[in-house]
């Protein structure tokens, strides 16, 4: 068998809106939805400059149900190019992007073949080889049925696996067309091309059972490089290459405030660490965490919006892109409020359980305003008690 | 919390004092006046602050002047031990704060160390009096309650506020019905958008149908152009018959009037015609021109003198420099002539001449022969003058020589001796030697001691020298020592006689002699002068005979000189004595001027002839002329003569010049004339009008031949023969118009479908670019970023709010009724169980219940009871306290009320918080102290415990 060399990509999610960007202005906005764009126009440059035997696309190509009609132009057009230097692509939907969403269709070129509702096998020719690809697409947006099931087991050839899914049991996703890792190894597939999951990961080696994770962070979650694999599969081995095609990488960024005492040298060292993050990794979205902040003044800490807007200010409209997302300091230890009063306070509050925390928002929550916000899980309201601690004592510092 | 040891530095009545206390219970025992309150004071200002000048507080300053303030030793179990001083600095006075670890704190950490306590809420749980007991009295039962709840809990106050602040905090950020808060507004703004990229949404959805709508406008237009292809082609054919068919009819008829006209006229017949008539009268008239010319010619008359008379003026011209010449000679031979007459007149002067003396002059001889035969006689009698001259001179100076002499003569008569001065000289020599001998004999007897051997050495060295002398033959030191012998033999023998004698000799003659000395010498010179006087005259005498002998030859000679002189120029008509030389040589000139003055004279003749012989020559031909401008004239005529002559030859030239044209002008005319008859001839005219007429023919040939052509190439431009001839201009204009109707309105469909298609394409190829659906999505998500952004302030907001109800509403409602509990069973164990309960009624008030049930109002208590009452309260709640807050209690004397047995069960009270509190009671009854079971520790106040600090 001669060597087979594919691209493995899922989740482009093109056209994605980013979340969490408040207080972004419209052209850090247009500047951020341009990314998914750009990591993907980065994925068919290499793919065409590198003439892999094929590509496989493992759903949530489309960020909504509804397939924004310019993200699926943009497809349309990168399919072409494809179809130009006769690369076939292999491709399922997922449950963002699944069947049952209303959009308006625009018609893909002959080099790609997408996979019906139903588990089904598709052929390829490479050369001497016969390659089978399985796969399936999302009929609606929840697939809770274990589809592994309705894989076949490998014959003779080439099989290649694709499946849009998570691990059975994982509780930090919710539960998409569910599967075990020996589930897969027991379909003797050379290798499972997985999507849904957005961080890279390698759930096996034997076979390479792969989440080549999405092309482009969208929010503080989805940190650090992003992009696909390129893989060459032979008679013995599998080897695989990871490609990054992030064009706005989300990340965070320790900035040690020891010997600053004042306001512009904070900002200098703020600037100097950016720029070399930016050096190494280009544009990005980061999120500032300080330390060693005892030497600053008391000012500097306590109205930290302020300093986020003037940081802001010095990377408006210059790429490469940076966006600070937030600072975070650490929290305030040289407080004087008198421990009768707040130590109280506080006991009341750590006393709380989480359905008294859920009783606490529900006034917001089950009101229509719930609909848009994310529910909030108990590390939430950790963060929320400290949060509430801090203002307490500011507060109480202030009235004193 | 317990104090280990108060210091004042000053305090009051107090200076320097130190006190060590205890944990438990410390007994402060003092008179009157001992400084109790004082102490009790001090340590409430020093932890606390001094109060401000302007409070009703005392500041306790000592009245001595001394050092203000003091110092306090804390046991703390939370913080770890401390110290706090407190002196004069600011009004509350300056802070210092020390750990037993050597750690500085600053004035703003104190709070922390006194648990959030200020002075207030330290005294209403931790510090009391009687007076403050009394004090009770006055209050109602709501300043109570509320003094009650609000004692330890300074901050309550700050919290309430926190909590109103947060609940109006949320109330800007979120309400449930409301439209203004931050969060409603951002709501409402999330679900325009939401509505806005439904709009969107549905906008994108016409996309298919937009898509298939484009195909089939496609398919329309493109059938739709092919019909108008085909349309237009035909409606081009149409045209372009309806222009042939009248161009066609056109050249029929054009060719039709052609064929009537000849076409005989020459190529440019007309033109050849007028050029060639032109000529002719042009001809003519320079014919007629010329004729004129040549009689005009051939009358005029040129005045021109003979060649011989020409030939003359050029050769005078030729002399024009001699005439000049002879003149300027004539002109200097005139001057030279003047000059040298003047030149006669001043050397006749010079000579003094008279007119016939001039005349004269000529025959003269001046030759240098005879000059030199004048001179020599002449210079020998100027010679003799002179030698007589000088003679005379001498003779003079002679004379007057011997003058003088005569005169010295006389002199040295007068001075001559007397007879009696000459006797008195005669006996001068004697004297003269006995004065000498005299003073030698003086003179040797003073020196007579010393120079006894003088005369003897003298003679010794003389015979030695002589000795030597003859040894070596030196004869002249010989003769030398002879003489000194000699000497000496005369020394030795001169012998003083008798000394004295002889000095007064001495002295008696010595003037004598130097008189007649002096006597002497005028005499002999006296002698010597008169002698030579009478020499001189003598020889002067004899000089002046010696020049008068000369005199007298010279004399002699001269005459004889003159009288040769006198003999020679006997002759000469003038005299020539004055100066030879000079006469001479001007006579010489005179004859020289007169010998040149007579050549000019004939040299000007000559000049004149010459010029006058010229005139007359000219005046010949020219006619009268005047000497000065006479080249001028002969110039002046040749010039005109010249000019005349060339004239003459340039009318020659003419005259012949104007026949030849004249003859040239006559054949062309002849020519020309030929040529239009033969003109007309071609054309078959003999007239000129006839001639024109023919021409006009033939213009209107030529014209329709140009139309004809013109026809032919438009109807060449039409490759195509239009196909059917028989159609008229009218059935083709009404096909024609039919076929462009219909075009139009093919073109009208046409344009409204592709104006649709382009509208339905940029719709498509919109879509797929808008970024409009994806940027409200964007847009949505940002919202509800910021949106939960809002939430968790508000969630963190109520946390904080919720938090603080809930711990005041705990306090309300858990520990007040914890002290109340604490504080019942203590009252009522206090009163001996006569009361079993201190409670809240429902207003808010306290009230005491006695066992039997029976409530009392607080004021209804008797004064000790209701001490009790309080203090059980206040016991309890710092029993509550202890934890949060375990400071010392500090009493003043507060159970003076109470009886034996109340007192001991308040003591056993005490007892039981001892563990948590220290207690500093101060009181003045000795016999408190015995009151406890075991005794407490005691400390005195008074003069005594005053005490040195280091």
């Amino acid at each position: 068998m001669e060597p087979i060399r594919f691209l493995h990509t899922a989740d482009l999610h093109l056209d994605s809106p980013f979340k969490g960007m408040a207080a972004a202005g419209p052209d850090e906005l247009a500047r951020l939805q341009q990314s998914t764009f750009a990591a993907f126009d980065r994925f068919i440059a290499y793919a065409v400059k590198e003439r892999p035997d094929f590509i496989v696309i493992v759903g949530d190509i489309y960020d909504g149900e509804d397939r924004s009609l310019r993200a699926q132009i943009r497809f349309q057009q990168g399919m072409q190019q494809l179809q130009k230097v006769n690369i076939p692509v292999y491709l399922s939907y997922g449950n963002h992007d699944n069947l049952s969403g209303r959009w308006t269709r625009v018609s893909l070129p002959e080099n790609v073949h997408v996979f019906s509702e139903q588990v089904e096998q598709k052929q390829l020719a490479i050369r001497d080889d016969i390659i089978y690809l399985h796969g399936f697409s999302y009929p609606q947006r929840h697939v809770k049925e274990p589809m592994i099931r309705d894989y076949p087991e490998a014959t003779d050839g080439i099989h290649i696996g694709l499946l849009h899914g998570s691990v059975a049991g994982d509780v930090e996703h919710a539960v998409y067309a569910p599967f075990t890792v020996s589930e897969l190894q027991d379909k003797h597939y050379q290798y499972w091309a997985l999507g849904h999951i957005h961080k890279r990961q390698l759930l096996s080696e034997e076979p390479p059972i792969v989440y080549p994770g999405n092309i482009q962070g969208r929010h503080r979650n989805e940190s650090g490089q992003k992009g696909f694999y390129d893989v060459l599969l032979t008679s013995t081995q599998t080897s695989m290459k990871f490609v990054g095609t992030s064009d706005i990488m989300y990340t965070s960024l320790t900035v040690s405030c020891e010997g600053i005492e004042y306001a512009d040298d904070w900002v200098s060292a703020c600037q100097e660490a950016i720029d070399q993050l930016t050096a190494e990794a280009g544009s990005v979205v980061v999120e500032l965490v300080m330390e060693q902040t005892e030497g600053l003044t008391n000012d500097l800490a306590r109205v930290e919006g302020q300093w986020l807007d003037i940081l802001r200010e010095q990377y408006e409209a210059i790429e490469p892109f940076v966006w600070i997302s937030a600072i975070e300091w650490p929290p305030i230890h040289d407080s004087v409020v008198p421990n009768s009063l707040l130590e109280p306070v506080e006991r009341t509050m750590s006393s709380w359980e989480t359905n008294d925390w859920h009783d606490l928002v529900k006034e917001v929550y089950s009101h229509k305003a719930g609909r848009y916000l994310e529910a909030l899980k108990p590390v939430d309201f950790e963060r929320l008690k400290q949060q509430a601690t801090a203002l307490l004592k500011n507060e109480l510092l202030k009235e004193s | 919390m317990k104090i280990q040891k108060i210091l004042l530095y000053g305090f009051g009545q107090h200076e320097n004092l130190e006190i060590n206390l205890r944990p438990g219970m410390n007994l402060l025992y003092g008179p009157n006046e001992a400084g109790k309150t004082t102490i009790q004071q001090a340590i409430l200002h020093i932890l606390f602050g001094f109060p401000q000048k302007n409070q009703q507080e005392l500041r306790y300053e000592p009245k001595t002047g001394g050092k203000y303030g003091g110092c306090l030793y804390i046991e703390d179990q939370e913080y770890g031990n401390w110290m706090i001083e407190r002196v004069r600095g600011k009004s509350s006075g300056d802070v210092l704060i020390r750990f037993e670890d050597g750690r500085i704190m600053e004035e703003a950490e104190l709070k922390r160390l006194l648990r959030g306590y200020d002075r207030q809420a330290f005294e209403s749980i931790f510090s009391f009096s009687l007076f403050q007991l009394q004090g009770l009295e006055k209050m109602d039962e709501n300043d109570l309650s509320r003094t009650l709840l609000a004692s330890g809990t300074t901050g309550l106050d700050t919290l309430w506020k926190v909590e109103k602040k947060m609940e109006k905090e949320m109330g800007s950020l979120f309400k449930k019905t409301g439209k203004i808060p931050q969060m409603n507004k951002k709501l409402t703004e999330i679900r325009e958008l939401e509505q806005a990229m439904q709009k969107e949404q549905q906008k994108l959805s016409m996309y298919e149908p937009l898509t298939s709508r484009k195909q089939e406008l496609d398919e329309q237009v493109a059938t739709l152009r092919l019909e108008e292809q085909r349309l237009y082609k035909q409606s081009e054919e149409q045209r372009i018959a309806m222009q042939i068919v009248p161009l066609q009819q056109q050249r029929n008829q054009l060719l039709e009037q052609l064929s009537h006209l000849t076409d005989t006229f020459p190529a440019a017949g007309i033109r050849r015609y007028e050029e060639l008539a032109s000529k002719q009268s042009e001809l003519q008239l320079k014919k007629t021109r010329l004729e004129k010319e040549q009689s005009e010619w051939q009358s005029e008359w040129i005045d021109l003198r003979p060649t011989s008379e020409r030939q003359q003026l050029e050769r005078w011209v030729t002399q024009e420099a001699e005439w000049h010449r002879l003149r300027t000679d004539r002109i200097s031979a005139e001057q030279e002539i003047r000059l040298l007459e003047k030149k006669l007149q001043q050397l006749s002067n010079r000579l003094g001449l008279t007119h016939d003396q001039q005349l004269s002059i000529g025959k003269m001889d001046v030759s240098i022969q005879r000059e030199r035969q004048l001179e020599p006689i002449l210079e020998e009698q100027k010679e003799l003058d002179q030698q007589l001259k000088a003679l005379q001179r001498l003779l003079a100076e002679a004379e007057s020589e011997r003058q003088e002499s005569e005169q010295r003569k006389e002199h040295t008569e007068r001075i001559q001796l007397t007879e009696s001065e000459r006797k008195k000289l005669t006996a001068l020599p004697e004297l003269q030697h006995q004065l000498a001998e005299a003073k030698f004999i003086v003179s040797a007897s003073d020196k007579q001691a010393s120079n006894q051997m003088v005369p003897v050495i003298i003679m010794l060295i003389g015979l030695a020298i002589g000795a030597y002398s003859v040894l070596q033959q030196q004869w002249l030191f010989t003769c030398l020592g002879i003489v000194m012998v000699a000497i000496g033999a005369w020394l030795w023998k001169q012998r003083p006689a008798s000394v004295s004698d002889q000095q007064s000799f001495i002295r008696d003659n010595e003037p004598l002699v130097a008189e007649l000395e002096r006597l002497a010498e005028r005499d002999e010179l006296q002698q010597r002068d008169q002698r030579q006087v009478a020499a001189e005259i003598e020889r002067l005498d004899y000089k002046l005979q010696k020049y008068a002998e000369e005199m007298e030859q010279l004399y002699d000679q001269k005459q004889k000189a003159v009288k040769k002189w006198q003999d020679l120029l006997q002759d000469e008509p003038f005299d020539l004595t004055f100066n030879i030389q000079e006469s001479f040589r001007l006579l010489r000139e005179f004859q020289d001027a007169e010998i040149d003055q007579k050549t000019w004279r004939l040299r000007l003749l000559t000049a004149t002839q010459h010029v006058q012989s010229l005139i007359k020559e000219v005046e010949k031909v020219l006619g009268p002329v005047a000497e000065e401008g006479l080249f001028e004239r002969i110039r002046q005529e040749l010039l005109h003569q010249n000019s005349l002559q060339e004239k003459q030859l340039s009318k020659q030239k003419t005259v012949l010049e104007i026949k030849e044209q004249l003859l040239e002008t006559n054949e062309l005319l002849e020519t020309t004339t030929a040529e239009i008859l033969q003109l007309f001839t071609i054309v078959g005219v003999s007239e000129k009008e006839q001639f024109y007429t023919a021409y006009q023919q033939d213009q209107d040939a030529q014209l329709l031949k140009r139309q004809l052509k013109e026809v032919e190439a438009q109807l060449s431009l039409y490759n195509k023969e239009p196909l059917v001839k028989e159609w008229t201009i009218l059935e083709l204009e009404r096909q024609r118009s039919e076929t462009t109707n219909r075009l139009q309105i093919i073109r009208q469909e046409v344009e409204a479908l592709v104006d649709e298609q382009v509208k339905v394409g940029h719709e498509i190829s919109q879509m797929g670019t808008s970024q409009s659906y994806s940027e409200l999505q964007q847009l949505v998500e940002v919202r509800k970023a910021e949106l939960e952004e809002m939430t968790e302030q508000w969630v963190i907001r109520k946390a904080v709010r919720e938090s603080i109800r809930q711990t005041m509403s705990e306090w309300k409602e858990h520990q007040l009724p914890a002290v109340l509990i604490q504080a019942n069973k203590w009252f009522s164990y206090l009163t001996g169980d006569r009361y079993a309960t201190i409670g809240l009624t429902a207003e808010g008030y306290f009230e005491a219940v006695t066992a039997e049930g029976q409530t009392f109002m607080i004021n209804e208590l008797s004064q000790a009871t209701k001490e009790q009452a309080y203090l059980s309260l206040r016991l309890a709640l710092a029993y509550e306290l202890s934890e949060r807050a375990p400071f010392p209690i500090i009493m003043d004397d507060p159970f003076v009320h109470f009886d034996n047995e109340r007192l001991s069960r308040m003591i056993e009270i005490l007892t039981e918080l001892q563990p948590s509190h220290q207690f500093l009671y101060f009181t003045c009854h000795q016999e408190m102290k015995l009151k406890w079971p075991s005794e407490p520790h005691t400390i005195e106040i008074g003069r005594k415990v005053k005490g040195e600090i280091y």
